[in-house]
């Protein structure tokens, strides 16, 4: 048994044989370690290659890189400011302090308040939450209006396409009246207005029956433009030739179309 | 190559700015004045040091003055005000960066025109050696890994301390000093292997 470790002996080895008593320690160890013993040829083997080899080139590189390295350090601290080049300080200050100042029309300590407001962390989520809660509260639940949507949508589903084409045209017939029977109504009231305006009804309630007839009748006309192109997309899904442009106000058709019976199971 | 031929006209003493900081923070327009043309100098060349680019530099060192402008009234003091500046121009040149990489390329510009665009770039005679050295060590920092290039610029460079520049990437301090001789060394080799192929072409 020697009195060193493998590990203790190839340190020895590599790095500090010279110590006291090493040499000895070394000896005893090689003498009972095979492994030990190869580890040690191999390191002598490869200090005889590097004795035996020119190592001019090797010094020159580490010279090199010596002062390659102490140039640098001088060199880099050269690159800490470079000319921007004429024009750039004027440049800077037509964009900042030359800048004509923008009109106000708030204080300044509101500008700061909403400024310290805005750079919270939470606040997209607090303006997500506070409009939610106006919406909800201003409009109702949004899940009422998929729960509606959805048993809409059921319905639907659940009876022949002919049925679902017929109900909605029967719909948007009856929304078209009504909008139609508005216009006329304001149209009217328009008249009326326009002429004992100068005696009872002031001037902004004749406008506002004019903005009411025009919206209403463009709305009519979206109205118009969804019909026929329900009827166009029910004619293609049912296999029919669409029926035609209804006219304004025309009832809704008594009779399903007919490819109702055509998808029919029956 | 015109591109970092130039050297800085006037080295301004950081330590007399930073007096300046409280004058630009109440918004006296000389005192202003002032501070940019003392710093503009540090500024291009930390924007250069990351777009590589001359006139891309000038947008980027504008952009970061205006927004140091814009937010004058949070301007930190003391000791700290240096790598707090460093800090707010690095993230304007990495926001600027990520800008860039979902622009679209440029349109291609013809000889004529470019021909009709002015030279700002000083006589090559004059510039031709400084040029020559400085555009290698901007092309070897540019070898550089992007984390190990804003070490060197900070440390060496700028001369920041090693607390500092850890403040300003949001690193550990050991991180910087282990990657900081690591880079070194990188630098160094890159210099050499630049200089062997300058020289042999």
């Amino acid at each position: 048994m020697s009195a060193i470790t493998c590990d203790r002996c190839r340190g020895l080895l590599i790095g500090d044989a010279d110590a006291a008593g090493a040499r000895a320690d070394i000896a005893a160890h090689l003498g009972g370690c095979a492994q030990c013993r190869a580890f040690a040829e191999a390191l002598r083997a490869g200090d005889q290659a590097w004795l035996g080899e020119d190592h001019a080139a090797f010094r020159d590189g580490v010279l090199a890189r010596t002062s390659e390295a102490e140039a640098l350090a001088v060199e880099l601290r050269d690159l800490a400011e470079m000319d921007p080049g004429p024009g750039f300080t004027e440049r800077v200050l037509l964009h900042t302090s030359r800048r004509p100042a923008a009109q106000r029309w708030h204080a300044p300590w509101a500008a700061q308040r909403w400024r310290a407001l805005v750079r919270r962390p939470r606040f997209a989520w607090e303006v997500a939450y506070a409009v939610t809660l106006c919406l909800v509260l201003a409009a109702g639940s949004p899940l009422s209006a998929w729960e509606w949507g959805s048993q809409r949508m059921n319905a639907i589903a659940q009876q022949p396409i002919g049925k679902a084409a017929t109900s909605l045209r029967q719909d948007l017939e009856t929304w078209r009246a009504i909008l139609v029977a508005d216009t006329s109504a304001g149209d009217a009231t328009a008249a009326t207005a326009g002429q004992s305006s100068t005696d009872s009804q002031s001037a902004f309630e004749a406008a506002w029956q004019l903005a009411s007839r025009w919206v209403g009748s463009r709305l009519a006309q979206v109205v118009d433009a969804f019909i026929d192109l329900w009827q166009r997309a029910a004619a293609w899904i049912i296999g029919s030739e669409p029926a035609g442009e209804p006219a304004a106000g025309t009832p809704p058709p008594a009779t399903e179309p007919r490819g109702d019976t055509a998808r029919s199971p029956q | 190559m015109c591109d970092d031929a130039t050297s800085p006209r006037d080295t301004v003493d950081i330590t007399e700015l930073a007096a300046l900081v409280e004058p630009c923070r109440s918004g006296e327009p000389l005192a202003w004045e002032t501070f940019v043309r003392g710093f503009q100098g540090r500024i291009f060349a930390l924007s250069y040091s990351y777009v590589g680019d001359r006139e891309e530099a000038r947008d980027l060192a504008q952009e970061i003055f205006v927004r140091l402008y814009e937010t004058r009234d949070q301007w930190v003091t003391g000791d700290q005000f240096l790598p707090w500046l460093f800090r707010v121009a690095r993230n304007r040149s990495v926001d600027y960066l990520r800008r860039r990489k979902v622009r679209t390329p440029a349109l291609t510009v013809s000889e004529d025109m470019l021909a009709d665009l002015p030279d700002h770039a000083p006589t090559p005679e004059a510039q031709a050696v400084a040029s020559d050295r400085r555009s290698l060590l901007h092309a070897a920092l540019r070898g550089l890994s992007a984390i190990n290039r804003e070490i060197v610029v900070l440390r060496d460079v700028h001369g920041l301390s090693v607390q500092h520049v850890a403040s300003v990437l949001g690193i550990p301090v050991g991180t910087v000093k282990s990657r900081a001789s690591r880079a070194r060394v990188e630098l160094t080799e890159k210099v050499l292997a630049l200089s062997r192929s300058r020289g042999d072409a």
